[in-house]
């Protein structure tokens, strides 16, 4: 005779919605190669644009 | 039923509306400091002369209650008193009638446009910063949550919420707009989004932005979406309001957009933009640093938002900075970064440490007294 408490437990019955339209979902949930990419070009991008003005300006161009 | 000093103790003491009094607390603390350091300015400085903008008086009375008068300020009350009209060059058809007409309404109760406008600033500040908490609190906890509302007062510009100015008021219906919107109660989002509209250019940004947002948290499936999505084509409608409005006054739907070339400003490359105007910036005066800075730190945030924020809030916040920048200048940027909503909800997640909220405060308070004391004495300030 088992001890019930050495079952196997069930899995949840009811899995957490992943699609919830009340809760945020950012565009990127999860960490990945593609989202830091992104995250950093995202920066990245504009401020070198910033940077380039400023020395354009130093440089006199 | 409650007697009414039950309920007036239940507010000053009851745990649950802890964020409610710190909210109250500290819009009257910051509020008052910021009408000291006005008070002081025009009493210790000499006002800008000659002024040739200074065209209007708000207050005949009062000089303290001029200093919320001032540039724009009277686009809104040539607006308020006598609706649009072409003036040559720059035009009151570029500005959006909601808080205009709401003052000169609200004028009839208080006696005057402008004060029935300086009450509507404040009282929306007031409203904004309770939406501002709760859109916090879905992704801070508690004291997060406080520190957004912080910055939203302490912000480089934030004395424009004080002012005859339509800031506070898009502000407010923006946060509404978003806070409804993390609730998914997509009708009153809608609603709040349609007012924004009404209020500034940058209030339809809230259209993708919410639309995008709430199909990508229904997992982009037709059979998900919602037919309560169609309640968010009334942003676009209140741009449809305004046209129709000055069709009728104007004859010109897109008087508004036209008149933008007034203010030098034509379409452009967003990133363009941002190179032309670091390569011109006038270091005289710090507030073309200020508003480059501030276009970069919008584009910073959209970096931290789009790991950490929903979808909707990266798209406005990105909307935010290029539509202005697509119009060929980075003018006036800090004052449009003071009403985007989830640069404060960033602002509060990068400063968890006690340091960097420290800088960030001293840095912000130091800026936004400065911009206050030229407001104040009409020197150029956004």
């Amino acid at each position: 005779m088992s001890d019930p408490k050495l079952e196997r437990e069930e899995p949840s019955p009811t899995p957490k919605a992943i699609d919830d339209p009340r809760l945020p979902k950012p565009l990127f949930a999860a960490p990945s190669r593609f989202a830091r990419a992104v995250e950093v070009l995202a920066v990245a991008v504009p401020l070198a644009f910033v940077l380039a003005g400023i020395v354009a300006r130093f440089i006199g161009r | 039923l409650r007697s009414p000093i039950s309920t007036l103790r239940a507010l000053f003491c009851d745990a649950r509306y802890s964020a409610a009094r710190f909210i109250v607390l500290a819009f009257l603390l910051w509020r008052g400091a910021l009408f000291a350091v006005d008070f002081a300015a025009i009493h210790s400085l000499p006002e800008r002369s000659p002024n040739p903008n200074k065209d209007y008086v708000a207050f005949a009375h009062s000089r303290f209650w001029n200093t919320f008068a001032r540039w724009d300020s009277g686009w809104y009350d040539r607006i308020s008193r006598r609706g649009y009209y072409y003036e040559g060059g720059q035009s009151n058809v570029a500005f959006f009638p909601s808080y205009p007409y709401l003052a000169r309404w609200l004028g009839r109760l208080t006696g005057s446009h402008f004060s029935a406008g300086l009450l509507l600033s404040n009282l929306s500040l007031l409203v904004a910063l309770f939406f501002v908490y709760g859109i916090a609190r879905r992704y801070l906890e508690d004291d997060g949550a406080r520190r957004a509302v912080l910055f939203v007062l302490a912000f480089p510009s934030a004395f424009f919420f004080s002012a005859f100015y339509a800031e506070s008021l898009f502000l407010m219906t923006v946060a509404g707009a978003l806070f409804f919107y993390e609730k998914d109660r997509l009708l009153p989002a809608a609603l709040f989004g349609m007012a924004a509209a009404l209020t500034r250019s940058s209030g339809v940004i809230l259209f993708p932005a919410l639309l995008l947002g709430a199909m990508h948290r229904r997992g982009w499936r037709p059979r998900a979406l919602s037919p309560r999505l169609l309640f968010l084509l009334l942003i676009p409608a209140g741009l449809g309001v305004l046209m129709i409005v000055q069709w009728h006054q104007v004859g010109d739907p897109l008087a508004w957009l036209k008149a933008q070339a007034g203010w030098g400003r034509s379409s452009t490359f967003p990133l363009w933009t941002l190179f032309q105007e670091a390569r011109n910036v006038r270091l005289e005066n710090g507030l073309d640093v200020l508003d480059v800075a501030s276009a970069a730190g919008l584009f910073v945030a959209v970096g931290v938002a789009l790991r950490r924020l929903d979808l909707a809030h990266t798209i406005f916040l990105l909307g935010s900075v290029l539509m202005p920048l697509a119009s060929g200048r980075a003018l006036s940027m800090t004052r449009f970064a003071a009403c985007v909503v989830p640069l404060f909800v960033v602002l509060a997640l990068v400063s968890s440490r006690r340091g960097v909220e420290r800088f960030l405060f001293f840095a912000m308070t130091l800026l936004l007294a400065w911009q206050a004391i030229l407001f104040a004495n009409w020197y150029w300030s956004g």
